[in-house]
């Protein structure tokens, strides 16, 4: 299929779905820029913010009274605060796209109703486009929701992962 | 005694209307009792009888002549019938021609007979085809010939034949064509003629400080008014609209996409029955404005809170690289706590810390958990609404039966109406207690694990310094 073809193939499927689709789409490109913005983060810039706090760390000669630890907490805490950035929003967006999805087809379910209501027949045709309308943004949340679902969980377990082993790093005699 | 001047009064009343049309007319003194009265009434009476008499001999010295009338009349009679008579015959006669007549006609016709018949029919219903095409608008009363053909009792000549099958070419001509011409249009620029577009007999639009679409209908109400363009009551939506200025703009022969209904405006009339989003949000009853005052009070709570957790957030993250407390922020606070007793034992410091921090964590807080109620009850009023519309529907069912749609409509649109309403509050509070959520967690982590080191940090400067 040439390019052409799967555009119109898609403008025809965000038709049929209605503004609610738009919406999902939107949202699950906002998802998944966080999403990709984390997996970036661990792969290129936490080895980076993990060594320079490593550092910092090392160039301390006293390790053991209380203000080391204090400092010590600090520079883990700042680390986290890093490694979890967005992670929760990344969430929000994962339980919110089967909302939306539950939006578009209870708009669909209104437009059945309206060809019912001026039409006063039950034709199955004149229905079907409300019921693309109520089925395809559900099918897209919950596709939006599984495909977030699955990369969130992971990341959350990377960042409490990574933010461990750097505090077991940091050497308290 | 007044009683009896007012009868006698009365009873002079009926005497003089008794007395006839001559004696009412002669002006006479009143009667003041009932003797003269009567006397009055005896006086009458003879006077009648005279007149009667006198009548009476006039009659009979006139009979010889009465005699002559009579004869005279008679004879004028007997005339008159004989010319009814004559009459009555040639009426008969004539009949007898127009069937002979019409019998020779209807010979002569032969099989154009029925062709004339088919002609008159055909013409009749292209006509009131035709009036009700969007053709006519421009070019009115095309109609009227076919109209008067259809009713006529004289042959059609050749002449009005042919019209028939002109008028349908120039009918079939007229639905390929895009045209644009001067009209006058109800309800648009003060009846003065618009620029109005036909895309062949399917819609028509006005360009009048936008496109309009319009309706060449008559008014419901009275139909001899015939045939006008008039606004259509709800416009479609925005695509069509900017397809239809697109094509009143474009150049002869160039290809523009173009509004087109097929049904010849039926289905532009449909947005009419559509519901605005003010009556979809009346048909959500109660629950909808339920829904609608929790979200607006929430939301507006929500962002006040964002917009003090953000400023917070940004005097904590000034404060951290500033070593002079100041009282305006949490983490500021918490090192003030920590200049108060930056002498005592470590365990004094940790304590008076921990404690300064348990002070500020609820401050941080404040709301949070509303917000998250409000966003888990607005769904579940949606839900409410939902039950009570389809609660509704039942009972309509219960009375009325299923057999027609419309009925059970009204709960229906209640119960999808209040489920949209409480997703639509449920999903923009779901993302500001979000943000607020994390907004929160930010600053209170640093207080937790990080306010201890920056104060350590300070403290180690100043040692060293």
């Amino acid at each position: 299929m040439n390019l052409q073809g799967i555009i119109i193939g898609l403008q025809e499927f965000l038709e049929r779905g209605g503004p609610v689709l738009l919406w999902i789409m939107a949202l699950t490109f906002v998802m998944w820029a966080f999403i990709l913005e984390r997996l970036a983060y661990f792969a290129f810039a936490h080895s980076g913010v993990a060594a320079r706090t490593k550092k910092e760390w090392a160039a301390r000669s006293d390790h053991h009274s209380w203000y080391a630890h204090a400092i010590r907490d600090q520079l883990v805490s700042e680390v986290k605060l890093k490694a979890e950035q967005n992670v929760e929003l990344i969430k929000t967006l994962v339980a919110v796209a089967p909302l939306f999805g539950l939006l578009g087809t209870v708009t669909g379910m209104v437009a059945v109703f309206d060809v019912m209501a001026i039409s006063g027949s039950s034709d199955a045709r004149a229905m079907s486009s409300g019921v693309a309308r109520a089925t395809i943004p559900t099918m897209a949340g919950m596709v939006s929701a599984l495909s977030g679902l699955l990369f969130s969980n992971q990341i959350e377990r990377m960042a409490k992962q990574r933010v461990h082993e750097l505090a077991d790093e940091l050497e308290v005699e | 005694m007044k009683t009896i001047i007012k009868l006698a009064t009365a009873v002079s009343l009926g005497a003089t209307l008794l007395a006839g049309t001559a004696a009412a007319q002669v002006d006479r003194q009143p009667v003041s009792s009932i003797s003269e009265l009567l006397q009055r009434v005896r006086q009458d009476a003879q006077e009648a009888q005279a007149e009667n008499q006198q009548r009476l001999q006039e009659f009979r010295s006139q009979r010889a002549q009465q005699q002559q009338l009579v004869t005279q009349a008679r004879s004028r009679l007997n005339a008159l019938q004989a010319e009814a008579d004559a009459n009555r015959e040639q009426f008969a006669e004539n009949q007898e021609t127009i069937s002979r007549l019409d019998a020779q006609l209807r010979e002569e016709q032969g099989a154009f007979g029925e062709l004339f018949g088919v002609a008159r029919q055909t013409a009749g219903e292209f006509a009131s085809l035709i009036q009700a095409s969007i053709v006519s608008a421009q070019f009115p009363n095309r109609h009227v010939p076919l109209e008067n053909l259809a009713e006529s009792r004289t042959l059609p000549d050749a002449n009005d034949l042919q019209r028939i099958y002109t008028v349908m070419i120039d009918e079939m001509n007229a639905q390929a064509e895009v045209v644009t011409f001067d009209r006058q249009v109800v309800g648009l620029n003060d009846g003065n003629p618009v620029p109005v577009t036909r895309v062949g007999t399917f819609d028509i639009f006005a360009m009048s400080g936008g496109p309009k679409f319009l309706q060449w209908s008559t008014n419901e109400d009275d139909r001899t008014t015939g045939y006008v363009l008039s606004v259509l009551p709800a416009q479609p939506p925005g695509r069509l609209l900017s397809a239809a200025s697109s094509l009143a703009n474009a150049d002869a022969n160039e290809i523009v996409e173009g509004p087109f209904d097929p049904s010849r405006g039926a289905l532009l009339a449909i947005f009419k029955d559509v519901p605005s989003l003010s009556e979809r949000f009346q048909q959500g009853g109660i629950v909808a404005k339920i829904i609608a005052g929790l979200f607006i009070f929430s939301a507006l709570f929500g962002l006040w809170r964002l917009l003090s957790l953000f400023m917070t957030n940004n005097a904590i993250n000034a404060q951290k690289r500033k070593s002079t407390a100041s009282k305006g922020n949490p983490l500021g606070r918490v090192m003030l706590a920590y200049e108060s007793v930056k002498d005592r034992p470590i365990e004094t410091i940790e304590l008076k810390l921990d404690e300064q921090i348990l002070r500020e964590t609820p401050k941080l807080e404040l709301g949070l958990n509303f917000l998250k109620l409000a966003a888990g009850v607005a769904p579940l009023l949606g839900l409410l609404g939902t039950v009570t519309g389809m609660i509704r529907t039942f009972t309509q069912i219960t009375l009325f039966g299923t057999g027609d749609p419309r009925i059970m409509a009204g709960g229906i649109s209640e119960a999808l109406v209040t489920t949209v309403s409480g997703l639509i509050a449920a999903i923009p509070l779901l993302f500001i207690h979000s943000f607020a959520a994390s907004f929160a967690r930010g600053a209170q982590q640093t207080l937790e694990e990080q306010a201890a080191g920056i104060v350590a940090r300070h403290a180690e400067e100043r040692g060293q310094a």
